[in-house]
């Protein structure tokens, strides 16, 4: 019934991983890695502009994946990795490129329509958030989503 | 709906939802105690069924169905992306010779580092899907990693190459036939224990969750770099002089 091989499972009265997530020093680890997801979320919510907080996002997803591999959950961390700091952010940033696109040539003041080449995505990005930091003052960056 | 009656009702949706998540959460064993009731029974099954991945253990035997059901609403949430973000008839799709997205002006050191980090990246992600029945990891997490490494090659300026490397239409089949043997080994020998089948789970898993990503983000790329709005009636579009 049981492999032949050691499985690393001791019997139940002490499973493994007891011993590592107890004592001070593993307390502190997760008490850093506590603070600073607690950190880090406050800084998302605190970061007004979208593609910064898209990336002040994927930080915040490495520091959750990190919080998961010192709580010994190394599968979950992986998964957490893979989508808070890649796919999430990635698919944010598109998307406000998108809706920005959109608003600049349905306006038709856009400087990036005329088939210049919009190539450089990132440089397009920050242009177009001065842009609108001079044009719009306070108001919500990605507002244009709605429309 | 007034804004009124949109607020009492998040306000009743919120309040339940605390009020349940704060019962459910009462009997929880203490954080950090020696008490693992759950853990105890879960990896006591793992070991009497020869499942060498605790972990895997649970996703695809003891919670089959869960997984089965995380598999579907993946497939459910592709299949609307694509259908969302299809090129409407009414919008341009510009031709590729009508812009140029690419190789973009990147810093050379940039460059470098993504068509080094591709193999490397793709070589991980299927080094996880292939040892997840043995160590952390599994389907989801290499293919997740499968499906974003692709992507480093729009990191590194080159979009032609990104739209070469992965053919949409093939990526949606693929997809479909890996959810679609997913189910059928799942249910196949239902009540037996998954030990053997481990691997061939992760396997169509990883090709599931790799393909829907990457089809994910190959639509969200169409509508971030290709796709135009329709052409106001005066005319200032994306193309200039193209007569296709």
């Amino acid at each position: 019934m049981s492999p032949n091989r050691p499985t690393g499972h001791a019997p139940p009265p002490d499973p493994l991983g007891l011993d590592a997530l107890s004592g001070p020093l593993a307390d502190t680890f997760i008490a850093a890695a506590l603070a600073l997801a607690a950190l880090m979320a406050t800084a998302v919510v605190l970061t007004r502009r979208t593609v910064r907080q898209a990336i002040v996002l994927s930080g915040y997803g490495m520091v959750l994946g990190l919080l998961f591999l010192i709580l010994q959950a190394p599968d979950v961390a992986m998964s957490q990795i893979g989508v808070g700091t890649v796919l999430l952010p990635l698919i944010v940033v598109l998307a406000l490129h998108a809706t920005r696109r959109y608003r600049d040539t349905a306006t038709g003041n856009g400087r990036h329509d005329d088939g210049r080449p919009d190539g450089a995505d990132t440089r397009n990005d920050t242009r177009a958030d001065t842009r609108n930091d001079t044009r719009g003052g306070g108001q919500a960056d990605g507002r244009g989503a709605g429309r | 709906m007034t804004p009124r009656a949109r607020v009492a009702l998040f306000a009743f949706g919120a309040a339940g939802t605390a009020a349940l998540y704060t019962a459910g959460t009462l009997d929880l064993p203490g954080f950090g105690g020696a008490w693992h009731p759950y853990a105890d029974r879960a990896v006591r099954q793992a070991v009497a069924h020869g499942t060498p991945n605790a972990v895997a253990s649970v996703t695809f035997d003891q919670r089959a169905f869960d997984t089965l059901g995380e598999e579907i609403i993946l497939l459910a949430a592709a299949v609307a992306a694509v259908v969302l973000l299809r090129v409407l008839r009414r919008e341009d799709e510009d031709t590729d010779g009508s812009h140029r997205h690419g190789p973009a002006d990147v810093p050379d050191a940039l460059r470098l580092v993504g068509h080094l980090l591709l193999p490397l990246t793709l070589t991980v992600g299927v080094y996880v899907v292939a040892h997840g029945h043995q160590s952390p990891g599994g389907g989801f997490q290499g293919g997740v990693i499968l499906g974003t490494a692709v992507h480093l090659l729009y990191l590194a300026g080159d979009y032609p190459a990104l739209r070469r490397l992965r053919p949409l239409p093939v990526f949606e089949a693929a997809e479909a036939v890996a959810a679609a043997a997913f189910v059928v080994l799942a249910l196949a020998a239902t009540g037996w224990a998954a030990t053997g089948r481990v691997p061939a789970l992760n396997g169509a898993v990883g090709v599931e969750v790799g393909c829907a990503l990457t089809l994910l983000l190959g639509r969200f790329f169409e509508q971030a770099l290709l796709v135009r709005p329709p052409a106001p009636p005066g005319g200032r579009t994306g193309r200039t002089g193209e007569a296709p």
